[in-house]
């Protein structure tokens, strides 16, 4: 006790200077930063750029000219080997260094030509319809690195859960499960959260949902399509199973 | 000896505190929980080959006993009875695991195998395994002995153990249909009391015919049936023994007696009676055979059916301008109206679950059979309707309606028919010639 505050206080001090020196030395200036100066722009008032627009009418065709078709060659002429014969050269000319106003001006100029060239450019196109009218389930080419794990699971047990619509009650028959998985999707282990629930529960149909949540995860595995770049979010799932209406 | 010690306790308040620091900076274990709400609802495949048996006595009722299997589980519209002719495996031991890759193949979620064993000339054994194919494990094993004559009903009690071990409810397979059996034309119509298994398979007579009968209805010891009469010239209401055929008048009554049905414990019978144009409720003690009315209401009070727990009563009564369904305490107090939709409703029957209400309900020339709540008669749903739909009664486990349908004109036929709780599986009961008015007995002993 009569040492123990002194070499406290030495090693908390050791701490705190070694820290401070490898903070320090660790730290490295910021580099100098080229300042270039920019003029502010009201985006809005050069921009065309605005929300959803209808797609306008097509304009009437009037007396629309026949298409002339020229007639073109299906050989080439004798002897001449398009690929081999050499493109003119243009004279090597060393391009002049631009200043940056020039560099501006001729940058202006070309948006401006764009613009005058197709005034729509930055019109928002409008497809057939002009809001999303179907759900896509998934995105990517679903090769198991795309696939989204939650639509996967219940897109999945679709094909394996029953559920028995006559039973009593049975859209309050909850069974919640903790499932390990593997990385290849196989069920590692399965554990039912609220056993205990069901089994002091009156209504033995809860129990027959319970098995039917085993039989239907049995049946569904492997779960091979999971992504296994993701393995660490789905290598511990928690299902609650609750049928609604719509089942 | 002190500064060693102050050296221990530092040391160890410093890994206690890596320990900590490190422990919270650490992700927990990562869970994705997803709710899974939707489902599908097709019938579960199962296999069932024929029972294996080693007696060339036994060989016919080895592939008959499992056919009534298919049939029991098939007909319940939970299960789709896999093609014995698409098994892969044939097992030759019932006391060796199947080969469940085998039976994935063929899509069976569930196994059946069984086998009969003969002790004697007069005694069977029969067992069975109910295997769960992607679970690879057994699900249920049960063993019956029995007479070879008695081997319909090991049958359907095997069906009953698969349901149940599958559902989690009660089967209805080993039970009987006590029905009237109908011939001749609408004019000239003989009727007489039958019985039959639910399946249709024995039917018997268990009246003559020389009188009308009507509204058989079973006791809960399934060895009594009540009905009503006209034997005597006045219809009333009689009890009959269907073991021993003895029969007996409840009561001598001066007045009409009507829809007689027993109590959920067989002690009391309740019916209706009419005296002077007013029908009521009344209720007898089966012992004592004191009578007590139930309804006093200067309407036509009819129908009534208990609740299994005894404690209420549901009748339809015309008291507040068309027959619509009350409920009432089993004393006769607290009357509440239970239905108030367009049409006319008649024949209530409380499901053995307690939760739902069968009725026959009249609207726009049609008769429709269906259900309701029986704590608010929310929830109502129509299962059938035909140009003469009537008398529904429950399976013992309360999920199946029986009720009897007649065809138009005056050779139209009546037949029995059963449906599920969803107004799905609709079939017709086999019978040898019309049939109607069908009570379903509770579960064989």
């Amino acid at each position: 006790m009569k040492f123990g505050l002194p070499i406290s206080l030495v090693m908390h001090l050791g701490f705190i200077f070694g820290g401070l020196l490898i903070w320090n030395t660790s730290m490295s200036p910021l580099r100098d930063v080229e300042i270039i100066p920019l003029d502010l722009v009201t985006v809005s008032d050069i921009t065309n750029v605005k929300p959803t627009q209808k797609k306008p009418d097509p304009e009437p065709v009037e007396d629309e000219p026949e298409i002339e078709t020229a007639e073109v060659p299906t050989e080439s002429p004798e002897g001449e080997l398009l690929a081999d014969e050499p493109p003119d050269e243009e004279p090597n000319v060393e391009p002049e260094p631009q200043s940056m106003d020039d560099f501006l001006d001729s940058f202006s100029k070309s948006v401006d030509q764009a613009r005058k060239d197709n005034p729509d450019a930055n019109r928002q196109a409008v497809l057939g319809s002009e809001i999303a009218d179907r759900t896509v389930q998934g995105v990517g080419n679903q090769d198991g690195n795309t696939v989204d794990p939650i639509q996967y699971l219940q897109a999945t047990m679709m094909n394996c859960y029953k559920v028995d619509t006559g039973a009593k009650d049975y859209q309050s028959l909850r069974v919640e499960v903790r499932v390990n998985l593997s990385r290849d999707g196989d069920i590692k282990d399965l554990k039912v959260l609220n056993e205990m629930q069901i089994l002091a529960s009156s209504n033995n149909s809860w129990r027959a949902a319970r098995d039917n949540v085993i039989f239907a995860l049995n049946e569904c595995a492997p779960y091979d399509k999971l992504p296994k770049t993701a393995y660490n979010t789905w290598k511990t799932l928690i299902l609650n199973f609750q049928p609604t209406d719509e089942s | 000896m002190l500064f060693r010690r102050s050296i221990s306790v530092y040391i160890l308040s410093l890994v206690i505190g890596l320990f900590m620091s490190v422990s919270m900076s650490m992700p927990a274990q990562a869970q994705l929980e997803v709710d899974i709400t939707r489902g599908h609802t097709n019938p579960t495949p199962i296999a069932i080959p024929d029972f294996l048996n080693a007696h060339p006595e036994t060989a016919q009722i080895s592939k008959d006993m499992a056919k009534v299997i298919r049939d029991d589980l098939e007909r319940s519209g939970l299960f789709a009875v896999l093609d014995p002719a698409s098994y892969i495996e044939k097992q030759t031991d019932i006391n060796y695991q199947p080969k469940f890759a085998d039976w994935r193949l063929i899509k069976a979620k569930a196994l059946v195998s069984g086998r009969i064993v003969r002790e004697s000339e007069n005694r069977l054994r029969v067992e069975f395994r109910l295997w769960d194919i992607y679970g690879g494990e057994q699900l249920d094993g049960l063993r019956f002995a029995t007479t070879p004559d008695n081997w319909r009903r090991i049958a359907h009690k095997v069906s009953d153990s698969i349901y149940k071990r599958l559902t989690g409810e009660s089967g209805y397979f080993d039970s009987r249909i006590v029905y009237i059996s109908e011939s001749g034309n609408k004019v000239n119509r003989k009727k007489r009391l039958a019985i039959m298994d639910q399946d249709g398979a024995n039917p018997q007579f268990l009246l003559g015919g020389a009188d009308l009968v009507l509204t058989p209805r079973f006791s809960p010891s399934t060895q009594t049936v009540t009905y009503l009469s006209w034997e005597t010239g006045r219809s009333q209401v009689y009890l009959l023994d269907i073991e021993t055929g003895r029969r007996e008048i409840l009561g001598n009554f001066p007045n009409l007696t009507m829809a007689p049905r027993f109590s959920p414990n067989g002690t009391k019978l309740i019916f209706s009676m009419s005296k002077g144009g007013n029908s009521d409720i009344y209720v007898m003690d089966l012992k004592s055979r004191s009578t007590q009315r139930l309804t006093t209401d200067p309407s036509i009070d009819t129908s009534p059916s208990f609740s299994p727990d005894g404690r209420k009563i549901v009748f339809n009564s015309d008291r507040g301008g068309s027959p619509q369904l009350y409920t009432m305490n089993a004393n006769g107090s607290n009357v509440k109206r239970l239905s108030f939709g367009d049409g006319r409703y008649t024949t209530p029957v409380w499901s053995p679950r307690g939760d739902l209400i069968a009725f026959t309900k009249s609207l726009n020339g049609q008769f429709h059979i269906g259900v309701m709540g029986a704590a608010d008669g929310k929830g109502e749903r129509i299962l059938d309707s035909s140009y003469m739909n009537e008398g529904p009664t429950w399976a013992p486990n309360g999920r199946v309606i029986l009720f009897s349908r007649e065809g138009r004109g005056a050779n139209g036929r009546s037949s029995i028919w059963s449906i599920d709780l969803n107004g799905q599986n609709l079939l017709k009961v086999p019978t040898s010639g019309a049939a109607s008015d069908p009570a379903w007995s509770p579960l064989l002993p």
